[in-house]
């Protein structure tokens, strides 16, 4: 799975604020703010990965067991799945 | 063909209705002035427009609009971008109430006026704000439905988002929470660059007090809102 593309970072204050542009904004006519973590998850999934890889990742550098890393990416990608951004 | 100069850039439209030209009256410049933008409205945008818009209008107010759009989506590169907000100028401050349509931003602001001597309508609906040095709100003539501009600018200093309520009250917002309720209420701009020229100007704007005001329709809650600015304002 990977995020698909058709969108712009930026910093705001302390979290990071995701925006669609062009084609993008017909397919997701949002906006997304990220903090730590969820900026984490979404950069390693810019390129396709499976979950099991990025749950590796994903402990290798932060402190937290493989069932919370895996129970949180779930969380993320399936927010990510219904919103139509992940594919 | 019209030119007009809205906040500080002169921009050309190569009009087909005269509707333009008599909605801009007070913004005109000379012919032989130098356009910084040029605008050419499409005929299918004027008949999207038309199409679009609830109410009943004709091309020439549509293609008025269009324009209106198009010269929004430049302004990045001037390091500018229009915003949906009501905004007023008292003691050479400006005040920007924003939320969405029917909230009451046109209402509030007009309670600004009848509570204060001396309190100007910079414009009522689509002002323009351009950063120079500090974020700088402009008059255009694109205003709303009561129409309320004035060719002329004012220093922003405080951004408030507001919400009906029985009671008033009001909440400081952090960046983070204001940029949500923010970027709704402007026009971005299309490709990634200017995007992000854009983003980066709105992270600078909500530097400035931005609050979360729930209120009613009295003088409370004027009171309420300056109070809270000045009295925040004075501590720094």
């Amino acid at each position: 799975m990977k995020i698909k593309a058709g969108f712009v970072l930026r910093k705001v204050g302390e979290k990071v604020l995701v925006v669609p542009i062009g084609d993008r904004t017909k397919t997701f006519n949002g906006m997304i703010i990220l903090n730590d973590m969820a900026k984490f998850f979404w950069d390693n999934l810019q390129e396709n990965i499976e979950l099991d890889d990025l749950v590796k990742i994903v402990c290798d550098n932060f402190e937290v067991s493989e069932e919370v890393a895996k129970a949180d990416l779930i969380e993320f990608t399936e927010k990510l799945e219904k919103a139509g951004i992940l594919e | 063909m019209v030119k007009v100069k809205f906040a500080g850039i002169v921009i050309q439209v190569n009009n087909k209705y005269s509707f333009i030209e008599r909605q801009c009256a007070n913004y005109l410049v000379d012919n032989d002035t130098l356009a910084q933008i040029v605008i050419t409205v499409k005929d299918e945008d004027i008949e999207k427009e038309i199409l679009d818009n609830p109410f009943s209008i004709g091309k020439g107010r549509a293609e008025s609009f269009c324009a209106y759009r198009e010269i929004s989506k430049k302004l990045a590169e001037f390091d500018a971008f229009l915003l949906h907000a009501s905004i007023v100028s008292y003691k050479n401050q400006g005040f920007a109430f924003l939320g969405k349509s029917g909230t009451g931003k046109s209402t509030h602001a007009s309670l600004w006026q009848k509570r204060f001597e001396d309190v100007v309508f910079i414009n009522d609906d689509k002002p323009i704000i351009r950063k120079e040095g500090n974020f700088l709100a402009y008059g255009t003539p694109y205003s709303g439905k009561r129409n309320f501009n004035t060719n002329t600018f004012v220093e922003l200093k405080a951004l408030y988002f507001l919400e009906q309520s029985k009671t008033n009250e009001i909440k400081k917002l952090s960046k983070e929470q204001a940029i949500f309720k923010l970027i709704p209420q402007v026009i971005m701009p299309e490709n990634k660059e200017d995007i992000e020229k854009t983003l980066a100007l709105f992270d600078e704007l909500l530097s400035l007090p931005c609050y979360l005001l729930k209120c009613n329709i009295s003088f409370e809650a004027v009171d309420i809102a300056y109070q809270t600015f000045l009295g925040e304002y004075n501590e720094n």
